[in-house]
């Protein structure tokens, strides 16, 4: 899975801009805010249709343009596709596979991608949020239903919330209004929790392989589920056992949730421990160790989509060796060695060895420009 | 600037309607106006007619010229099969597929606390009197295949339950989350073969 070239219409800094990619390493190299990082951010919404760094659209539209435009060949499964993704000012992006309108959701059709940030430190030192988040985001790759499981749970939950408030305002108990709401609550959540404990184990175990080669000894490795009614050990249960749980437990909290006027357990409020040498990452890991947790876990995404695929997802980089020693960096490479295509955005080439640079393309950039 | 202040009247309201935005509102606004005059009065003759005509049914809640309308009204049809559905559009997808021979009983939505929509918003009444002056043996919900849609039948299904009536949900294979006038002919007729009688649910 590749990107051969990419244009560029009105995209945050850059004007118009069309390049050729090296099926391996490319390289962005640029000082401050001059542009590559957008750079990385119009190669990912490019193939995934969404910005990893912003959830306002209209934000990525060139300051005082009406419309940015983005295109490029994608080689998927050996064919080679034409994307474009396109948003106008106050409208939705639009989406275009080989000139066919498809809609941003539908997996088939992305290039995969695996963005490597700054920002990904949050996974670990983060609120239970940003971890829900990165486990839901490869839950949904693995299991395409899991998308709309979540969303109809998150449905479910608002207008189960809304009723809850409303008890608790009149003291009454519209039993057969709670009805449909609680059993939908309790199969949704079950299937939730039971997909996300199925992944879970999966990225444990990518993790123990792919951990020590990053740390360069041996460790062990713990992700542990904190379920709102789970224990511990329960962490391969059928999504019937799971349900049932959840409806014990519910059935206990039955009356505060009416004085609290929310729903109080569910996977809405779960989270999960990541445990290197019984160590509590988030809250007794050092800086470094929990910087390369969190890489750690991106590259077992990687593995995990690779596995999906059958085919490496395209790697960005960005600004990632000006936080990290080149050590880890190289390792990081190596784990994908001459297979994936890799993009990197550095402020400068010097920590690269130059037999390393002389296997990438390297593109200077400058005020949105570049040669 | 280029403006025309009735042109913009009709624009703003060809926006209202539903699957029309600004730029289409703007076609048709301008088609109609380079239509000849009686071709315009035709369609605000047309507009005006159905509104003046057509009613609710008073036995089904669906549209009709009559009442009853002339399902409710049709000796030919299965008087003991009721077929519950969220709005009158669809009675028309069930209709189209000729498979289903029974009556309707349109609930005019579905329950949705956030939107403030009850139970006692919708047409249930009228449903639970029909069932319980006998002569039905089944009654299908046929409520959308998402979670405001489940949530109704679920709470149709306590209320029919105590009346001794079979109740019955379509089939899953519909697309989920999505409303029934997105399923195909197909779709609808495995649906409707393949609905089951529904369990019961845990109560908290
Ligand atoms: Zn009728």
């Amino acid at each position: 899975m590749w990107l051969k070239n990419i244009q560029i219409l009105n995209f945050r800094n850059f004007s118009r801009l069309n390049l050729e990619f090296s099926p391996s390493i490319n390289i962005f190299v640029g000082g401050n805010s001059q542009g590559k990082t957008n750079l990385i951010e119009a190669i990912y919404c490019l193939g995934r249709g969404i910005s990893f760094r912003t959830f306002e659209d209209d934000r990525l539209i060139k300051w005082e343009k009406d419309s940015f435009y983005l295109g490029g060949e994608g080689e998927r499964k050996g064919n080679f596709l034409k994307y474009e993704l396109s948003l106008a000012k106050n409208s939705r992006k639009l989406r275009r596979v080989n000139s066919h309108k498809v809609p941003i959701k539908n997996i088939n059709y992305w290039l995969w991608m695996v963005a490597f940030s700054i920002q990904d430190v949050k996974i670990v030192q983060g609120g239970p949020f940003y971890r829900r988040n990165f486990l839901d985001e490869i839950t949904s790759f693995l299991y395409p239903n899991f998308s709309y499981i979540k969303f109809s749970f998150s449905k479910v939950l608002n207008q189960r919330n809304v009723l809850l408030r409303k008890l608790r305002e009149k003291r009454e108990y519209p039993a057969h209004q709670m009805l449909g709401w609680n059993s939908q609550f309790l199969q949704l959540g079950s299937e939730i929790v039971y997909l996300r404990l199925k992944v879970l184990r999966k990225l444990a175990s990518c993790l123990s392989n792919i951990y020590p080669r990053l740390r360069g000894s041996t460790c062990s490795i713990r992700l542990v589920y904190n379920s709102s009614f789970l224990d511990e050990e329960d962490n391969d249960l059928s999504i019937r056992k799971i349900k049932e749980k959840f409806y014990q437990k519910i059935k206990l909290v039955k009356d505060k949730e009416v004085e609290n006027g929310m729903s109080l357990i569910g996977p809405h409020r779960d989270d999960f421990q990541i445990i290197v040498n019984k160590i509590n990452q988030r809250v007794f890991g050092s800086q470094g160790d929990q910087r390369t947790t969190a890489i750690a876990l991106k590259l077992a995404e990687v593995e995990l989509l690779r596995e999906r695929e059958g085919d490496i997802p395209i790697i960005l980089l960005d600004d990632v060796p000006s936080d990290l020693d080149f050590k880890r960096i190289k390792l990081l490479l190596d784990l994908v060695k001459g297979k994936g295509q890799v993009f990197i955005a550095t402020q400068n080439t010097g920590e690269f060895s130059k037999d390393f640079l002389e296997k990438s393309r390297i593109f200077h950039i400058r005020e949105g420009e570049v040669d | 600037m280029y403006y025309i202040n009735s042109l913009d009247r009709l624009i703003n309201q060809l926006t209202r309607l539903p699957g029309i935005g600004e730029r289409s509102a703007r076609r048709l606004a301008f088609y109609i106006l380079k239509q000849p005059q009686q071709e315009a009065a035709r369609l605000v003759d047309a507009i005006k007619t159905v509104k003046e005509r057509v009613k609710r049914c008073s036995i089904c809640n669906n549209f009709s010229e009559e009442d009853p309308c002339p399902i409710c009204r049709d000796e030919k049809r299965n008087r003991s099969v009721i077929c519950v559905v969220e709005e009158p559009q669809d009675v028309f997808l069930f209709e189209r597929i000729r498979e289903y021979q029974g009556l309707y009983h349109v609930l005019g939505g579905a329950i949705s606390p956030l939107k403030g929509i009850n139970p006692e918003s919708l047409n249930i009444n009228s449903l639970l009197k029909r069932v319980e002056n006998g002569g039905v043996k089944e009654v299908i919900l046929a409520t959308d295949p998402d979670t405001e849609g489940e949530a109704t039948a679920i709470y149709l299904f306590k209320l029919l339950q105590s009346l001794r009536v079979k109740v019955s949900r379509l089939a899953h294979g519909l697309p989920a989350g999505g409303d029934l006038e997105f399923a195909d002919e197909i779709t609808l007729t495995h649906a409707l073969r393949g609905r089951k009688e529904m369990e019961e649910e845990w109560e908290i």
